[in-house]
């Protein structure tokens, strides 16, 4: 693997910046940003961990994926596992 | 009310003279709403037992600021053709055409090659064209058309499809 080119993780940073967002979600996943779990759920995985559970199209990036969010993790994927010309 | 279990709203926006796409991303980007699915004519917001009676109005009050701004900049209307007039033929195996020599060429001119990509609209991500199946007139219109209205391309390899994948029976 080289290393070099593995110095940016597109999908963890964009969840960080996610939490600090005000976005409303009415797309899937159906818990909204871990609201109203049923603690069944939440005293085994915590609502901390729902809160990163996130769409990528109107949430970590928008519709037309603007940002690159996707195609720059996979670009990186795939450069890490030697997985294609890029 | 807070929902009891799932529900999917569909809205139509067409009479606002305006596309599901422009409602979908104005939404998203001035008032922080994403919604599920969006196509030339519709948005769809998922309703869920995570919502309540606070974040419903969000959304209500947002449709309603969104259809304000909608009149305020009228679009062209955009007609798709017919779901049914896209149907396609798989004349080749996909793995096969998958690994065949390929070329890229333009969509415009690209009717009757054979598909060697997948390509499909994200929302609702549902391949229209498969490796192995015959690109047609009424996909390539349905593609030009699509795009225009602000259709978004997922997984294709030119996401603006200028040029399409197809299998190299040349090589």
């Amino acid at each position: 693997m080289n290393l070099d080119t593995q110095q940016s993780a597109p999908i963890f940073d964009q969840i960080s910046k996610f939490l600090q967002s005000p976005v409303t979600p009415f797309t899937t996943p159906g818990h909204k940003r871990g609201a109203n779990l049923n603690p069944q759920f939440t005293d085994v995985l915590s609502t901390e961990a729902f809160m990163r559970d996130i769409s990528m199209s109107n949430g970590l990036d928008d519709r037309v994926e603007s940002k690159q969010v996707r195609v720059r993790a996979e670009k990186l994927a795939a450069q890490a596992y030697a997985a294609d010309g890029d | 009310m807070r929902p009891k279990h799932t529900q999917l709203m569909v809205i139509n926006v067409a009479q606002l003279k305006t596309t599901g796409y422009a409602v979908s991303d104005w939404l998203y980007a001035e008032k922080a709403i994403g919604v599920e699915l969006a196509d030339e004519q519709r948005i769809m917001a998922l309703l869920t037992l995570g919502d309540t009676e606070e974040r419903i109005d969000v959304l209500i009050d947002g449709l309603k600021a969104a259809a304000q701004c909608a009149k305020a900049q009228p679009k062209e209307s955009v007609v798709l053709p017919a779901l049914q007039s896209i149907r396609t033929e798989a004349v080749m195996n996909p793995r096969d055409a998958f690994f065949a020599p390929a070329k890229d060429v333009p969509l415009a001119i690209s009717e009757n090659e054979i598909c060697a990509e997948i390509i499909s609209p994200y929302p609702p991500g549902i391949p229209r064209l498969l490796p192995g199946e015959r690109i047609t007139r009424p996909i390539i219109e349905y593609f030009q058309q699509g795009l225009k209205a602000g259709m978004h391309i997922l997984d294709a390899n030119d996401q603006k499809l200028h040029k399409v994948r197809v299998v190299n029976f040349s090589r």
